[in-house]
């Protein structure tokens, strides 16, 4: 540029004005770019641009004003709302048109006009800065990868489907099974309601025969009121297998009762013999063995209450396993049923995480324990966005309550999102705040005939 | 960032070593115990009763002068005019000298060489054998026992050859005089005292309060007895050891302090004196009611979440100081040239203000600047300390920093979301977690496999990338830097000079270059031409540069700790890292010679202003850190570095949506304009906040881009004339004596007047619109009638409120772009604002933004000038040698009172009429579709 005596052409280009007129500021070696008023202008629009309509002025798109037909696309902006100039960088608020021919359209704003990088693969946003066509190769490409992407979900369409099939067979097992079970279940409380009876009956004879009014008051310990009740909760709740082994004195407790629960059911005085080394003397030792090789008739009933006790807990949780089944939230199809407690271990950088649908996410270290990233809360629905894998799914598996974290002052977080894959796997989990964690995982659960159509949609161009 | 959070709370700490940085912080384990406590205690670091040098400077001025001048000694060479000063006690000779620059007057005092026997043949007055031991006949002086190290490496190159002649006048009985045409500078014999006056207005007087001090160096046998014969009257503890904390300082070479006063006549205020967050008008330290403050003190420290309106040094030190006499409007300035630890008293005495230097060693250095204006006092230290550097056009665009984006994905991805919001951004930053473990110039290349690559997909859209590199080398023998800097001894060594100093920082075990060594320097700056992964879109961020060391004291270097040449830490402490960033930008001279360096620094000196812009460090995500920015940056700026930010949203915790939109509404007119975040805080990218936050950051940000042409003009002044880009209002208005202590109200340049909202949930604010001028709001151009403390309208969707000043012309781009680089042949809008007679001026600079052609006068220079209704624009300087390409496409004129009937372009060849609408409410004449060049000289007249 230095010595030049033509103003180059960018200039010209913004110092086109009033077209019909001299541009007396400039060299004689330039010529004014003309820009016809359509330039730019979206498709939908484009009849407000035509001056054939017969209109003698432009009127701005949102009618705030009206100016003559020579201020369109002369690179002055005079419409606040940008709708004079489709074609130019004039206007901040305004939107370009980019026809990318073979390729897929595009609107841009305005500031990507002649502003020196290439927006358009057209070229059209550029008018001097040199801006190759790339349209046509870039289609190619995209319909390559298209093509294969509509494959590979075709495929893993299929995959959903059968973990659809699945799951339906699993609930319609489900189905079939409750109201047996719930049969059963009455039956088996009728049992051991009958057991009671019998049971109470028989203590009533022996407490009348023996001397009662010992045996009614022995006076507790702290820690035999403890097991008495432990005695109790487990007996009349639902076992938790989930609660931590270290949660607290009370599961201690159920920690050390498990082993020899059935006696305990069947005998808590023995229980508590056992667990009282005060009373541990040799005659209870003794009578202990005796109670278990020559059961007297009231513990044998004792150990009959407890087994038929055990087996209407069981089938209570059977009830409870198939009504989630039937009631809890698997997906619109139930596509996510085949997932649930699935894990997957993989290391991203210096970490490995692990996540367990419908459970847990938690980061493993080398050394030590895990962090905890949350336990499965529910789902959230959240606006898909584009990935590296795809397109995410719009529903988000949320896990919540993790490990403390300092720097957020609150427990550590983790999103888990999904893209359509052909298998089930950890595709990414990433920090972008400290303590709250994204997770991306791959699942043909989420690859849907939609997907595909959309796909196909996308291809044409 | 600071030694930050991670070693300093053991909670973090264990956040980090679950979730994050793994192994690395092996080395912050250690140090976790020792640094527990480092948020900002008072008793962290040094203040003046426990440094002592301090406690034996700071004292009430003596009654009578220590020190005479020696009139037989006199001699002038025409340019500099030498004498000696004596301490009048014990007769020790000290070395004087005088010189004139344009405008500025240089005071050297340092030790003579002298030998003599030592005078004090008797015991001193009040010396007591039982307590104070047997008296010993002293030793015999001879001086110097050792050279004196001194700062001048801050100096403009070139600034001796400046020197102006001067005339020296004998033949007083007790005086002589120093002078030129302008300034007069009169020299008492004893006691000594320097009185300077220029155009026959006193500008200062040097030790006029007698608290000069010079200690020379004493031979370590017996020097406490040399010392307390000579200084009977001062405390003679820890002369050659001395502690703080759990760290000793050997001080082999024992006590060296030097010191001296100032008196600016007539100042009602002092400024400057960075770096530390105080308000900008200096509180005195010294006086009636002021016996629990302690002096300033210079020294530069890694201070972790430093606070707000605290006296406490910070990263960097200028030792210059500005005060300001509205009665005549005139500014004068001081600097101590001096790179220990200094303190600085500030006191009012009875007719002006004074001000005491007391440096640990060095010599007495000192400059006066005499103004008499604002921007004389500006440019007379540039002279004196060098211009400052003229940056590239990118760098003074929009910078998104993070500590740290996580890999290559994640900053294509963030750059793409500044595209996909249409918000400007120039540069994205990459911090110290880019690195192969934190060994600088290096990639994490599982997170960075194509840095090269990745920075070309940046420079496609015309955008930069910065990148960490510390002067911290990790102590590993794999590490080709260590291993050849270590072969080469290059590093700072032990306090004993057996070997390389070694210390805690990011990488665990380090070294420190010693970069007053010549050849570490030039070791450094060739480490940017084999920098792998390097583009020509890459650029520097030198941190830790105070330095920064973990386990040393005061988180820094040991003060006994060896230079180049024997010079210990504690001579040139303060210039640590304006040595370093020198280097760096040798290093980006010699890879890219015709490409303008950017190098940001955490800490710097006098004189760093020639090669970086700083910023003001590690602070913290409060509206106080925002309401401290301003009084920072404009103290750095008075004393003479320009190029200065805060990081936006507070570098530590997480701001408020409200808070962070404000941050980017005040930023977007300071300097240096970067957002910036701690690794644990949460993500704070423009469009995290819901749409409206998105929207008012685009805005504000987008103001920024909109005054580009008139800011890069403002950098490419500063380049010339030292002048600083944010000012105070009593720089430009030095006479209203209402204003010398407005800080919450600047100047952007001399054109725009702004005022930052720093309260939360407000819908306006209080701005001082400095009477005598017109003041138009900007840009819409409507004039504000009243002047004075104006009640404004300022809500969250309005932004903040700016002023542009009668009698001036703003050069704007409208165009949204997406960076500088997109923007770079947009048509400009100027904005013109009369005085109430109807005139007013402007100018702007053109060149191509990046190249070094600017040198070879490849810019060009237009001015614009309204008056009598015509605007001419003059293209000032030679046509044709540089062509911007750039034309004009809006012209906005305020105060027009009637409808123009015509506007008439007229050009080489001849006129034209321009279309142009009038807004009879606010008065405002939009003249449309100008496009007329900027290459060319026309003009624009509007006929009524």
């Amino acid at each position: 540029m230095p010595g030049s005596t033509c103003t180059s052409a960018l200039l010209v280009r913004h110092l086109a004005v009033a077209v019909s007129t001299s541009l007396l500021l400039l060299g004689a070696c330039t010529t004014a770019i003309q820009i016809p008023p359509t330039f730019g202008a979206h498709p939908s629009k484009m009849s407000h641009y035509s001056p054939a309509n017969g209109n003698e002025k432009f009127s701005c798109l949102d009618g705030s004003k009206s100016i003559p037909w020579q201020w369109v696309n002369d690179d002055y902006c005079d419409c606040t709302d940008g709708s004079d100039e489709p074609g130019t960088s004039a206007c901040p608020q305004g939107q370009f048109h980019c026809t990318n021919a073979d390729y897929k359209s595009k609107d841009i704003f305005s500031s990507r006009v002649d502003d020196r990088v290439c927006d358009c693969c057209d070229g059209s946003d550029e008018s001097l800065h040199p801006c190759p066509n790339t349209c046509r190769q870039l289609g190619r490409m995209e319909r390559d990868k298209l093509q294969k992407a509509i494959e590979t979900v075709k495929k893993a369409v299929e995959l959903r489907e059968s973990l659809i099939e699945n799951a339906k067979a699993a609930m319609s097992r489900a189905k079939t099974e409750l109201p047996k079970l719930k049969d059963l279940l009455l039956v088996q409380e009728k049992a051991v309601a009958d057991a009671q009876e019998a049971l109470s009956v028989v203590v009533s004879q022996k407490q009348a025969s023996e001397n009662p009014a010992d045996a009614k008051e022995i006076p507790l310990t702290q820690s035999q009121k403890r097991v008495k009740e432990g005695f109790k909760s487990s007996a009349t709740e639902q076992e938790q297998p989930d609660v931590p082994e270290d949660e607290s004195a009370h599961s201690t407790t159920d920690k050390i009762l498990t082993p020899t629960k059935d006696v305990v059911m069947a005998s808590p005085s023995m229980f508590l013999t056992a667990f009282q080394p005060m009373m541990k003397s040799v005659g209870k030792v003794f009578s202990t063995f005796k109670s278990i090789f020559f059961p007297t008739e009231e513990e044998k009933l004792r150990s009959e209450i407890g087994n038929k006790s055990r087996a209407v807990a069981d089938t209570k949780k059977s009830i409870e396993e198939n009504e989630a089944i039937l009631e809890y939230d698997w997906g619109h199809d139930s596509e996510f049923f085949g997932l649930n407690k699935k894990c997957m271990i993989e290391k991203f950088r210096d970490y490995k995480y692990e996540v367990c649908l419908f459970d847990k996410g938690s980061q493993l270290v080398n050394f030590g324990v895990g962090t905890s990233l949350g336990t499965f809360q529910g789902w959230a629905e959240l606006p898909t966005k584009a990935t590296a894998w795809g397109t995410t799914h719009h529903r988000v598996q949320q896990f919540r309550n993790g490990q403390y974290c300092p720097a957020l002052r609150g427990s550590r977080e983790l999103d888990v999102s999904f893209v359509c894959q052909d298998e089930t796997r950890l595709l990414e989990v990433i920090e972008p705040t400290p303590c709250k964690y994204s997770a991306i995982i791959g699942t043909p659960a989420v690859c849907t005939q939609k997907l595909v159509d959309e796909i196909q949609q996308e291809m044409e161009f | 960032f600071s030694l930050a959070s991670i070693p300093a709370r053991p909670s973090k700490q264990e956040s980090m070593r679950t979730a994050r940085l793994g192994t690395l912080w092996l080395g912050a384990v250690v140090l976790a115990f020792a640094a527990s406590s480092l948020a900002l205690k008072e008793n962290d670091f040094r203040k003046c009763p426990e440094a002592s040098f301090c406690r034996r400077l700071r004292r009430e001025a003596p009654s009578s002068g220590l020190y005479s001048v020696d009139p037989a000694s006199l001699t002038s060479n025409g340019q500099k005019t030498e004498f000696v000063v004596r301490h009048k006690s014990s007769g020790r000779p000290l070395q004087a000298s005088l010189s004139l620059f344009d405008g500025s007057v240089r005071l050297t005092v340092d030790e003579a060489e002298y030998t003599a026997p030592h005078p004090q043949t008797n015991a001193p007055e009040g010396w007591n054998p039982d307590t104070d031991g047997e008296w010993t006949p002293l030793p015999a002086i001879q001086q110097p026992l050792r050279k004196r190290w001194q700062a001048t490496d801050a100096l403009a190159h070139g600034f001796a050859n400046q020197v102006l002649q001067h005339q020296l006048v004998k033949g007083f009985d007790d005086h002589f005089k120093v002078q030129d045409d302008k300034i007069t500078i009169t020299v008492r014999f004893d006691p000594f005292e320097v009185l300077i006056v220029k155009d026959s207005i006193e500008v200062a007087r040097i030790n006029s309060r007698n608290m000069m001090h010079f200690e020379p160096f004493y031979p370590k046998d017996s020097g406490v007895n040399m010392f307390r014969a000579e200084w009977p009257e001062l405390p003679s503890d820890n002369l050659w050891e001395e502690s703080f904390g759990s760290h000793r300082d050997t001080k082999p070479f024992g006590p060296s302090a030097v010191g001296i006063d100032i008196v600016f006549p007539g100042a009602k205020a002092l400024y400057g004196l960075p770096e530390r967050s105080v308000s900008y008008s200096l509180p005195n330290t010294r006086g009636a009611g002021l016996e629990d403050k302690q002096p300033y003190r210079l020294f530069n420290l890694d201070v972790f979440e430093y606070e707000t309106d605290h006296p406490h040094p910070l990263y960097g030190a200028i030792p210059t100081v500005v005060a300001a006499t509205p009665t005549t409007g005139s500014n004068a300035g001081a600097m101590f040239l001096n790179a220990a630890e200094q303190f600085v008293d500030l006191e009012d005495v009875q007719d002006g203000k004074s001000v005491h230097f007391m440096a640990e060693t060095g010599v007495i250095d000192l400059f006066i600047f005499t103004g008499p204006s604002p921007k004389q006092v500006s440019k007379q230290i540039a002279d004196a300390t060098g211009k400052p550097f003229f940056p590239p056009l990118f760098s003074i665009g929009y910078h998104q920093c993070r500590w740290n984006y996580r890999d290559e994905r994640d900053v294509l991805e963030v750059d793409e979301k500044f595209d996909e919001h249409d918000i400007p951004m120039d540069v994205m930053w990459l911090d110290i977690e880019h690195t192969d473990n934190k060994k600088y110039m290096t990639w994490d290349k599982n997170l960075f496999p194509d840095p090269a690559g990745m920075q070309r997909k940046l420079a496609a859209k015309g955008r930069r990338m910065v990148t960490i590199v510390d002067p911290h080398i990790k102590a590993d023998q794999g590490f080709n830097l260590f291993q050849e800097a270590q072969e080469q001894g290059l590093f700072v060594r032990k306090p004993d000079g057996s070997g390389t100093q070694e210390g805690h920082c990011w990488p665990g075990n380090s070294a420190w270059l010693d970069y007053l060594n010549p050849a570490a320097r030039q070791y450094w700056a060739s480490k940017f031409g084999t920098y792998d992964g390097a583009t020509d879109s890459l650029f520097t961020w030198n941190d830790m540069n105070e330095p920064s060391v973990f386990n040393g004291p005061e988180i820094s270097m040991w003060r006994d700790a060896q230079h180049h040449n024997g010079v210990e830490h504690r001579e040139v402490h303060n210039m640590y890292g304006f040595y370093m960033t020198e280097a760096t930008w040798d290093g980006h001279r010699m890879t890219h010679p015709n490409r303008r360096p950017f190098i940001l620094s955490r800490s710097f000196f006098a004189g760093s202003q020639r090669s970086v812009a700083i910023w003001t460090g590690d602070n913290t995500a409060e509206w106080s850190h925002l309401r401290a920015a301003q009084p920072m940056i404009l103290s750095v700026g008075i004393a003479g570095l320009p190029f200065v930010g805060a990081d936006i949203g507070g570098f530590f915790n997480n701001p408020e949506p409200e808070l962070l939109v404000r941050w980017y509404q005040a930023a977007a007119f300071t300097p240096f304009f970067r957002g910036h975040a701690h690794i644990e805080t949460a993500r704070r990218e423009p469009w995290l906040f819901g749409d409206d936050n998105t929207r008012r950051v685009r805005e504000a940000i987008r103001r920024r881009y909109d005054i580009m042409p008139y800011l890069y003009t403002l950098f490419r002044i500063a380049h010339e004339e030292g002048t600083p880009i944010m000012r105070s209002l009593s720089y430009e208005f030095p006479h209203d004596d209402s204003l010398v202590a407005v800080e919450a109200t600047f100047m952007l340049g001399d054109s725009l007047l702004v005022t930052p909202v720093d309260t939360p949930s407000v819908g306006d604010v209080q701005v001082v619109l400095p009477s005598h001028a017109r003041w138009f709001s900007f840009p819409s151009l409507k004039e504000q009638s009243n002047t004075g403390l104006q009640q404004v309208s300022a809500g969250i969707d309005e932004g903040i409120p700016v002023f542009q000043r009668g009698g001036t012309v703003v050069a704007r781009r409208t165009r949204a772009r997406r960076n500088t680089y997109s923007m770079m042949y947009d048509p400009m809008t100027l904005s013109i604002a009369p005085t109430a007679e109807g005139q007013a001026q402007g100018e702007i600079h053109l060149d191509d933004g990046q190249s070094m052609a600017y040198e070879q006068g490849m810019f060009s220079r237009v001015s614009f000038d309204w008056k009598d209704n015509v605007l001419k624009v003059k293209r000032v300087t030679q046509q044709n040698v540089y062509n911007s390409d750039v034309g004009v496409e809006r012209v906005l004129v305020a105060g027009v009172l009637r409808e123009p009937t015509s506007v008439t372009l007229t050009g080489y060849a001849g006129t034209e009429q321009r279309s142009f609408n009038y807004n009879p409410d606010t008065r405002v004449l939009e003249i449309r579709s100008v496009a007329a060049s900027l290459d060319q000289s026309w003009s624009l007249e509007i006929k009524n």
